[in-house]
């Protein structure tokens, strides 16, 4: 009897097993020439280019990030520390929310963190994200799709729960967008018009976060 | 409510980080390649359920905006994928991009924020003071259909350019809407959805919408590649995406070295895309997949799984009123009041 498919796989990835199927594959003609084809099919895949990202991606990134924000109104104010400061606090509050006890954690004025608990870890106070006008969120937006844009070619190896993870996201995003569009048309009020836009600007850190890891453990 | 989003968000940068090789140094250097692999795994896991629970919580937190204005709405609409700049800030230039939804049509047709739009299928989008440019293309948008290809001449770095979108329209399927505080959760066509049965007195019942989740999670390993014109002569076939890893927990028999040529007749055009497809089947859906396995044609048949949380029923069906009006009408017992 010859060798099965699953027989055959285990035994071009060397995980032979029983030595007398070994023995039969190496004499037989036919699983010899199916062994030969599995191998050559997995030699031919190593051979695709890897989709790791260029050297110099990363540091176009983060030229994207410390580059002046896109098009904007210039008639509202344009808060340059916002980015760097958001990012900062996303450090700061992850470390905090690692450290304490669950549910220790309490807003300060505003929503900001306690001051007392933010002295204790040496750090300073900086505005949370979520706490950023509707132009600082726009801006950031705008800068997290130029992110995005790094990141525009498919990976060549799609790894299925990230893929609809991404789609998830980018679905998620479309409605929002939707809303904003409707209600562009509805009347928005700006609290309104803000919370959209705040959680298009959760969802888009959230895809770059998954595009990039993607881009980053994804070479073959 | 503000530092919650911010938690969430910053768990996700967590997650990232223990993806980051630098998170990786100060743990003991892994024995194999196969221990690597799980970590890795493991990894991707967190972060991408990190990134999930993100959307979904973020979501919740935005709440139920203009929910009366959208529950209104029931004609479809073709969408670009863009988000117009405030019309107070429009001038005779044309309409500025503000942003692109990404895997959108206008982001497939290479379109980005900052971009302005100057015409539209032929029709001038720069108005004279007093005349909304960003209202001439709302309204002009309102004769597209989904499906209908749009032309549109824009503005980029001084340089006018071309790009033709293929409008789109809500894939409403995704959706749930859930009144908030109720244990019951429904489907809604809500925006975009071609008929809409009678519905009860609502009131001020605030609703949010939801996503439904994908069923099939013993795929999430699965690993797929578009295939290039090489590899398909290798294959046998020229469209298609090949099984690079098939999903080890799942009853969808796929096979390393499969080609899925078509997921009941829709044919993949890239790893992404077949996920698309798959997920857009219902739990306890049947989806019939075809594949090339050695050359050789053979048709697979897989059972979308019912997960927790995924008895919806969508809006439209025979079972609407059923499972949904009447919990409207009178709640489910411990059901929460709002």
């Amino acid at each position: 009897m010859h060798a099965s498919f699953d027989e055959l796989l285990k035994q071009r990835d060397d995980r032979p097993g029983d030595a007398a199927l070994v023995a039969h594959v190496r004499s037989c003609a036919e699983c010899g020439e199916q062994l030969a084809q599995l191998q050559s099919r997995i030699d031919l895949l190593r051979r695709l280019p890897g989709h790791g990202p260029a050297p110099d991606r990363w540091s176009e990134i983060q030229a994207a990030l410390a580059a002046p924000p896109m098009a904007a109104s210039p008639a509202k104010p344009r808060p340059s520390w916002w980015v760097p400061a958001a990012s900062a606090a996303a450090v700061v509050i992850a470390v905090l929310v690692t450290l304490q006890p669950h549910g220790s954690t309490s807003p300060g004025p505003e929503g900001g963190i306690d001051q007392p608990t933010a002295a204790a870890t040496g750090t300073s106070v900086v505005p949370a994200a979520s706490s950023a006008n509707e132009t600082g969120l726009i801006e950031e937006s705008q800068r997290l799709e130029h992110l995005l844009a790094a990141f525009s070619e498919a990976p060549r190896v799609t790894r299925a729960g990230t893929a609809l993870t991404v789609a998830d996201l980018e679905d998620r995003i479309q409605w929002v967008d939707y809303r904003l569009n409707l209600g562009a048309e509805a009347g928005l009020d700006p609290n309104q018009s803000q919370r959209l836009w705040r959680e298009r600007v959760d969802l888009l850190n959230s895809l770059v976060a998954v595009r990039y890891a993607e881009s980053r453990t994804m070479a073959f | 409510m503000q530092l919650k989003r911010f938690h969430l968000l910053s768990c996700a940068v967590l997650a990232l980080g223990l993806v980051s090789p630098g998170f990786a140094a100060d743990e003991p250097k892994p024995k194999s390649d196969a221990e690597i692999e799980a970590k890795l795994e493991a990894a991707r896991e967190r972060l991408e359920a990190a990134a999930r629970e993100v959307a979904e919580l973020s979501g919740e937190l935005t709440g139920p905006v203009m929910h009366d204005f959208m529950i209104r709405r029931h004609e479809p609409r073709a969408v670009l994928g863009v988000n117009l700049a405030g019309r107070e800030e429009q001038s005779k230039d044309g309409v500025r991009i503000e942003s692109v939804t990404p895997g959108g049509p206008a982001s497939d047709a290479g379109l980005k924020a900052g971009d302005v739009l100057v015409s539209v299928d032929g029709k001038t989008l720069r108005k004279p003071s007093g005349e909304s440019s960003a209202g001439a293309l709302i309204g002009h948008m309102r004769g597209v259909k989904p499906g209908d290809k749009v032309k549109l001449e824009y503005q980029r770095d001084g340089k006018t350019q071309q790009a033709e979108v293929t409008a789109e329209a809500m894939d409403m399927r995704r959706f749930m809407m859930r009144p908030n505080g109720q244990r019951f959760e429904m489907t809604a066509p809500v925006a975009g959805v071609v008929a809409m049965p009678p519905m009860p007195p609502m009131g001020d019942m605030p609703f949010t919408m939801a996503f439904r989740g994908f069923p099939g999670h013993g795929l999430h390993d699965m690993e797929l590649i578009t295939l290039t014109p090489k590899l398909g002569h290798y294959f046998g076939t020229e469209k298609g995406v090949l099984v690079v890893r098939p999903p080890r927990d799942s009853e969808l028999k796929l096979e390393e070295g499969d080609v899925i040529v078509d997921i009941d007749g829709r044919a993949p055009q890239s790893g992404g895309h077949a996920m698309r497809i798959l997920r857009s089947y219902q739990p306890g859906e049947k989806v019939n997949i075809n594949v090339l396995r050695n050359r050789k044609s053979v048709k697979l048949t897989y059972t979308m799984p019912k997960g927790e949380g995924d008895a919806n029923v969508w809006f439209g069906e025979p079972e609407f009123e059923r499972r949904v009006i009447e919990p409207l009408v009178e709640p489910a017992p411990g059901a929460e009041g709002t």
